[in-house]
């Protein structure tokens, strides 16, 4: 019985990966790990396996285990609190699950697990995602709040930038042209010079879909894109998201309470509650389940 | 004639420009004060206006930008002053080598504070620098074999490899060339990828971390820079005055940048110039006010606190009325202005354009 509560240390981490003293400090001077490859069926993006997350005696996330196929729209559904915002947290590594694997495929193809990866290295797999809350940099322009997404994307080094080398200035004007076209696709390039501050709920949704994009991402995973947004703003983000499955090559992992826009836009969704899986399936069979009617019964939105 | 007004206009906005203009108006001063059109003591001021500049550049950086406090910035300044003097005359290294040493040295020890940093934030790590400053301080004061105790050492004006031996005027061009220069490497690192990486660690490290930023990298990054620059203020320090003194490391130095930081302008590097004027200045005429009042003899040790006192008070008032610096006020001048300007034309029934201002 495992009740690790606390998100692993680097050295714990290191230790368990590398028995030796001298492995250890290595991977630690060189922050390289030797990380293990796994196999899933070629089809398979992601591959939640038998996931657990135990925060004191709260068992947030009970043994879950779901799959997405590439291109997939795939919806995570629960009433509050089931544990979903916990699930994406455990998937980029922000929480160290405390049992399970996290398979994922890199867009080179090798499937590794994601709990060997450290939380500000998962978008070089391809691998980026949006918050709950909305986490947008208030003291910088929109337009550099989308460049932070493509932080990974740059090659340049400390010299290149303090001496302004072309290099620097070559990457800063293609990125910031990149930023530019993704904002004028979502529809709100004209306030790329406007701050990140109070922004409308709808525009900095926009602007956070915008920074996951810069990246090259793979899988893209949305925590609650369409709260606060209204009736209008929800029907722009299904054709969003499409485009953006279609367009960009990516597969799509998002939670959602707007249950109309997971049943038209999502291919396969999964449903949970306290933690624990009740159903996956088409969005018609999710909508036609009686445990899940049952989980959401007394939710106006069921 | 109204095309060249409108160049030079775009040209003043590039922030490089400024900086130039900015080395030339420096590096005219020691003519103007020779010429006796500036009075002596302005070179004396300005030379430490732009050593607190340069120190308060880095605890920008690291303030500012990446909302990691800091009150041991003295001490470091300390260090590398004491640093190059003894490089120079104990071990008669030139100075362009002492230099380099009195940077790096002091620089592994930022990037120590830096790794205490990776565990401690916001009030504790200010305690956790200010123990490191005081830690510094006293030795200064315990080791007088090293630092000549409260006589003090000094450097004397350096001696340049091409240039020989400075003077005092050369030596204010010197700082002048080095302030310029770190406003530019300042300009050039906050414009880039670093910039916004150290914004967005403050900003949100869980969005900084999504996105890629390393933070324990970019901590380590922020104590590393805002002690190169603490580095470098200490040797341009140690270079302008005659003597150094231990009791000039103290918390009271540290709490001066850090007012220099806030009253001037958080995430500004125009803010820090004007801050450094006003914090320098004032601190030294009340200081020589002090002097002025009668039978200040018998009660000087009482009025030492006066400048830690204004600067206090000063940084009360600036937070409460101009959160972010007092360089801002000139932002909202010009807002105030254009928006007053916008009424008038409303009024006299015009359109509103953007260059409507051009007759
Ligand atoms: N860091 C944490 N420490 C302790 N408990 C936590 C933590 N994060 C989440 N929890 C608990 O885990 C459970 C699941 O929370 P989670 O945020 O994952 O739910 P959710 O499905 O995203 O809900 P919502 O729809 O309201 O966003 C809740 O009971 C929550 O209180
Ligand atoms: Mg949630």
């Amino acid at each position: 019985m495992k009740t690790e509560k606390k998100p692993r240390s680097m050295i714990e981490r290191l230790t368990k990966e590398h028995p030796g003293a001298f492995m250890r400090l290595a991977a630690r001077i060189s922050g390289r790990k030797v990380i293990q490859t796994h196999t899933m069926p070629e089809n398979e993006v992601l591959r939640i396996d038998d996931l657990s997350m135990v925060f004191g005696g709260l068992r947030a996330v009970d043994h879950l285990s779901f799959t997405l196929k590439k291109g997939q729209i795939y919806g995570l559904i629960g009433p509050n609190g089931a544990g979903k915002t916990t699930v994406f947290n455990c998937i980029t590594q922000f929480y160290k699950s405390s049992t399970g694997r996290i398979l994922f495929r890199t867009p080179q193809g090798t499937v590794i697990d994601l709990n060997d990866v450290r939380v500000d290295d998962v978008i070089k797999l391809g691998l980026v995602r949006t918050f709950q809350n909305v986490e947008l940099i208030k003291d910088l322009t929109i337009l550099e709040n989308v460049l932070i997404g493509s932080h990974t994307e740059f090659t340049t080094t400390l010299f290149d930038e303090i001496f302004r080398t072309r290099r620097n200035k070559r990457q800063e004007e293609a990125l910031a042209n990149k930023a530019g076209e993704i904002l004028d696709f979502l529809g709100i390039g004209h306030l790329k010079s406007m701050y990140a501050m109070a922004l409308p709920y709808g525009i900095a949704k926009k602007v956070e879909m915008a920074r996951t994009l810069m990246s090259h991402p793979s899988l893209i995973i949305l925590d609650e894109p369409a709260a606060g947004l209204n009736d209008e703003e929800t029907l722009e983000l299904a054709r969003t998201l499409r485009t953006i499955r279609d367009e960009y090559h990516c597969t799509i992992l998002l939670v959602e309470h707007d249950m109309g826009l997971v049943m038209d836009v999502c291919d396969e969704i999964c449903a949970i509650s306290f933690g624990k899986l009740l159903a996956v399936g088409s969005p018609l069979q999710i909508q036609k389940n009686p445990v899940v009617q049952e989980a959401y019964l007394g939710k106006a939105d069921a | 004639m109204g095309k060249s007004k409108l160049s030079i206009g775009k040209g003043l906005k590039n922030p490089y420009v400024q900086y130039l203009l900015f080395g030339v108006i420096l590096l005219s001063f020691p003519y103007l004060t020779e010429a006796g059109i500036l009075p002596a003591y302005l070179l004396r001021t300005y030379g430490f206006v732009m050593v607190y500049a340069i120190a308060a550049l880095g605890l920008n950086l690291l303030l500012g930008y990446s909302g990691l406090a800091s009150l041991g910035t003295a001490g470091f300044i300390g260090f590398s002053g004491y640093l190059t003097i003894s490089l120079v005359h104990d071990l008669s290294l030139p100075y362009a080598a002492a230099v380099v040493v009195a940077i790096l040295v002091p620089l592994a020890l930022g990037l120590v504070v830096g790794f205490i940093s990776l565990r401690i934030d916001g009030m504790y790590l200010a305690i956790a620098t200010l123990i490191v400053g005081e830690i510094m301080r006293t030795s200064f004061v315990q080791l007088t074999s090293w630092t000549n105790g409260a006589s003090g050492r000094g450097l004397g004006y350096p001696k340049l490899i091409l240039l020989g031996q400075l003077n005092r005027a050369q030596t204010f061009s010197l700082i002048a060339i080095v302030l310029v220069l770190m406003m530019v490497v300042t300009y050039n690192l906050i414009r880039g990828k670093t910039g916004r990486a150290l914004v967005a660690m403050r900003g949100s490290s869980a969005a900084a971390q999504a996105m890629g930023i390393n933070l324990v990298r970019y901590r380590l990054l922020a104590f590393g820079l805002a002690t190169v620059y603490a580095a470098v203020a200490g040797i341009m320090w140690a270079s302008y005055s005659t003597r150094i003194y231990p009791s000039e490391w103290s918390l009271g130095l540290s709490l001066n940048l850090l007012a220099v930081v806030v009253v001037g302008g958080i995430k500004s590097i125009w803010g820090t110039v004007l801050g450094s004027v006003i914090i320098y200045s004032s601190t030294t005429i009340i200081a020589d006010l002090a002097q002025k009042i009668p039978n200040y003899a018998a009660i000087k040790s009482q009025l030492s606190g006066l400048p830690s006192i204004f600067t206090g008070v000063l940084i009360i008032v600036v937070i409460i009325v101009y959160p972010y610096g007092l360089i801002y006020i000139g932002r909202d001048i010009k807002r105030l202005y254009m928006y007053l300007k916008s009424l008038t034309k409303k009024k006299r029934g015009l359109p509103t354009s953007t260059d409507g201002g051009r007759n």
